[in-house]
């Protein structure tokens, strides 16, 4: 490595939402739009730049809840009859606004990009885009992390370090089954760190993994590079340091990139603008309004005063603040290198996935342009594309540290998942682990039913830790939905436990179960024994 | 944080507070004056009380967004206990001044309390356990009821370590319920950076370090509030 290095990480999760009794069921949209507008995209723009031949490198964590989603026939069979529904809705605005020069084109824009992704899901891949994940994956363009199991907020779970090894161990089976090896990586749920963290996850063999700037910037003692190089905790993992520029550029609402007014808006949809009449087949039954994903508006101010979108001035935009990107990155590893003769200084700049493309539209041409851009660079300050463990091999001692207890959150702790709309949560999931741990030692080599049992256990109580719903619960979005699968998931699992501990079992309930809550069909229920 | 809390303190302590808290004391202000400004504060919306961090949690949200806002169906679980009857408490750290606790007290161990008790026995007893001042008291109580079940606890001391007691006064004796697991308190200002070497405060710096907050107020001299008060 002999240029100033650039890191870009992306995070794909989402909860586990599948209810197969339930056809459609709205909430799995969340899946269904972070495909069509994420996943999928970012595969296309990974062939296209392999068959141009532009060097790309990245590092992407794939949550093993997310992991159980794409494998699941039911989801992705759903997935593209839900495409279907998409290409009939965009027919039908194409006829809608058939001859209007401003809205038409949008149309067509929708129609191009469901169709593509409907000849991707269904042809290019067979309905399992894991595989062209896992291609890319073993080509050493990409590096997939894990994260914990079920998305745990991980510094509210530090007294039951059981409960955590859960999370990690569950997670790396997970990955292993579908990529075939073990993962380098770890991704902190809402890079939720807390000192001591490290030991654990160097026990499982996990090598690095990232702290916001402000976690590692408060640890002991404070990083002797700053946020340019990662630090070494005392039990030896690597922790890199997300770099607050490259954040502030992409991730803030008010000044980052997607708040543009030329970029596509992410609120304005044709399924709150229509009449019911016309946008509820497409939504599901008693639904009146819902987002569609057919927005034909630009950012640009409040609801009355937004202008159509304009495509082309919104990827012109996107080449000018790809440039600006790395131009500011470049500076400040520039700055950085004058006083770090040892080593190359590192931006990580780590993103939620579904930012791009989901969230801002524009988001994979955003990529597309930093990795061409940066090909066409050859300065030796010009900044090299590199995945976190490509720096960690070359630069394998780093200043030591302990990042201090942080989040990615409001106010940077834990005060997301943790205030009067959501504490009542932590009650049950640590009652749930407690007593999962407490079965673990009861039950230590079941086989048959038992061990079924105990494992669709396993599965409950690491789903009454996932932090989505915390966050939905604060945020007052979907927050009925949140309750209510955090009531289902305590409710499970409190069942379970009553059935072991009366020595009964209803077999039909638990195959019932076993066959909606299929996730993590490797778990083994002794993950949440005491380590001895 | 209660009045009976604050009034423990000294007015050192007091002024130390109301800094990190962002109230602007004036000077030769009187002490029942200043505890009131800080309860005030406390009362507000302790979300405005926003503490300076390097980014939005908020995008990640979005991905979560364009619910149906129909009420889930919930037919199909079996609901979720009230309470566990068991004698427990449990401590959360939530951030550098904030411990969110709770509790339950078993139905054996409640019908066994005399109406004296019930009524007036009951307390949180917070505990530091690694005291860093010369205070005298590395303790402090919070006087709960029977209803009550949990508690956010406004802690002195960013950086220590404390437990919390679920006790109750007995026949002029304390008893402790149920003790909880010992919780390390996060911080929210960095080490002095004067005794950094000269790379790392630069590389602080290109690490934008200024925009987050993360240095104490007249991190040149911490006690300067102190001594003018002293004075």
């Amino acid at each position: 490595m002999k240029k100033p290095c650039l890191a870009l990480v992306l995070n794909a999760h989402l909860p586990f939402v599948r209810k197969p009794e339930i056809d459609p069921f709205f909430e799995e949209r969340w899946l269904f739009e972070a495909i069509s507008e994420t996943y999928l995209p970012l595969l296309r723009l990974f062939r296209k730049l392999e068959t141009e031949n532009i060097p790309f490198k990245l590092s992407i964590a794939i949550s093993p809840t997310l992991l159980a989603m794409l494998s699941d026939k039911i989801l992705c069979d759903r997935y593209s009859r839900y495409l279907d529904l998409q290409l009939e809705l965009a027919a039908q605005e194409k006829k809608r606004l058939s001859g209007d020069s401003v809205f038409a084109p949008i149309a067509q824009l929708y129609h191009t990009l469901y169709k593509r992704n409907k000849d991707d899901f269904d042809n290019l891949y067979l309905k399992n885009i894991l595989t062209a994940f896992d291609y890319f994956y073993k080509k050493g363009k990409i590096e997939v992390l894990t994260s914990g199991a079920t998305h745990a907020f991980l510094p509210l779970f530090q007294d039951a370090p059981q409960a955590i090894h859960a999370q990690v161990e569950t997670a790396i089976v997970t990955h292993r089954s579908v990529f075939g090896k073990n993962p380098q990586g770890f991704w902190l749920p809402q890079f939720g760190w807390y000192p001591g963290l490290g030991e654990l996850l160097h026990d499982y063999n996990i090598k690095y993994t990232i702290v916001t700037t402000r976690g590692a910037l408060l640890g002991h003692p404070t990083p002797f590079y700053g946020s340019f190089s990662p630090v070494t905790t005392p039990s030896g993992l690597t922790v890199f340091i997300r770099d607050a520029g490259a954040t502030k550029a992409v991730w803030s609402e008010t000044e980052g990139y997607p708040a543009d007014p030329v970029y596509r808006d992410f609120y304005r949809d044709i399924g709150y603008d229509l009449d019911t009449s016309y946008v509820g087949p497409f939504l599901g039954e008693g639904i009146d309004h819902g987002v569609t994903g057919f927005k034909y508006w630009a950012v640009t101010g409040h609801t009355d005063q937004k202008r159509p979108y304009e495509p082309l001035s919104a990827a012109a935009k996107v080449i000018e603040h790809a440039h600006a990107f790395l131009a500011e990155r470049k500076a400040a590893a520039r700055a950085a290198s004058f006083w770090m003769k040892d080593r190359q200084p590192l931006i990580v700049c780590p993103y939620d996935a579904e930012l791009f493309g989901h969230w801002w539209f524009e988001g994979p041409q955003f990529l597309e342009a930093l990795f061409k851009t940066a090909a066409r660079k050859r300065g030796d300050d010009d900044l090299e594309f590199v995945t976190l463990s490509e720096y960690d091999r070359n630069f394998p001692e780093n200043p030591v540290s302990e990042p201090e207890f942080s989040s990615w959150g409001e106010g940077g702790y834990a005060e997301v998942w943790l205030d009067g709309s959501n504490d009542w949560v932590h009650r049950h999931s640590h009652q749930a682990i407690e007593r999962m741990m407490e079965l673990a030692e009861r039950f230590p080599n079941e086989s048959g039913l038992r061990e079924r049992i105990l494992n669709q256990g396993a599965r409950e109580a690491l789903l009454t830790m996932a932090s989505d719903w915390p966050l939905l619960l604060r945020s007052g979005q979907s927050s009925s939905f949140a309750k209510g699968q955090i009531e289902e998931s305590v409710g499970n699992f409190t069942r379970i436990y009553e059935m072991l501990c009366a020595n009964t079992v209803d077999t039909e309930w638990l195959t019932t179960l076993e066959k909606k809550n299929n996730l993590f069909p490797e778990i083994n229920y002794r993950v949440f024994a005491q380590k001895r | 944080m209660n009045p009976e809390k604050l009034s423990l303190l000294s007015d050192q302590e007091l002024m130390l507070l109301a800094e990190r808290m962002g109230i602007y004391i004036p000077d030769g202000l009187d002490r029942p004056f200043v505890i009131e400004e800080i309860i005030s504060a406390l009362e507000d919306d302790d979300r405005e009380r926003v503490f300076s961090h390097d980014g939005t949690g908020h995008v990640e949200e979005k991905k979560l967004s364009g619910g149906s806002y129909a009420p889930y169906p919930s037919h199909d679980h079996s609901g979720i206990p009230e309470r566990y009857n068991e004698t427990m408490i449990r401590a959360l750290p939530r951030d550098p001044s904030w411990i969110y606790a709770y509790w339950d007290i078993s139905e054996q161990k409640r019908t066994s309390f005399t109406e004296e008790e019930a009524s007036a026995g009951l307390f949180l007893r917070v505990i530091e356990l690694n005291p860093q001042s010369e205070r005298k008291n590395s303790f402090f109580d919070i006087g709960i009821s029977m209803d009550d079940w949990k508690w956010y606890i406004n802690i002195p001391q960013p950086g220590s370590t404390y437990r919390v007691d679920l006790c109750l006064h007995k026949s002029d004796k304390i008893r402790a319920l149920a003790r909880s697991n010992e919780v390390r308190m996060p911080v929210y200002y960095m080490q002095r950076t004067q005794q950094m070497p000269q790379i790392t405060k630069s590389l602080l710096i290109l690490s934008g370090i200024e925009g987050l907050h993360l240095t104490e107020p007249r991190d040149d001299n911490p006690n300067r509030i102190l001594m003018a008060d002293g004075e």
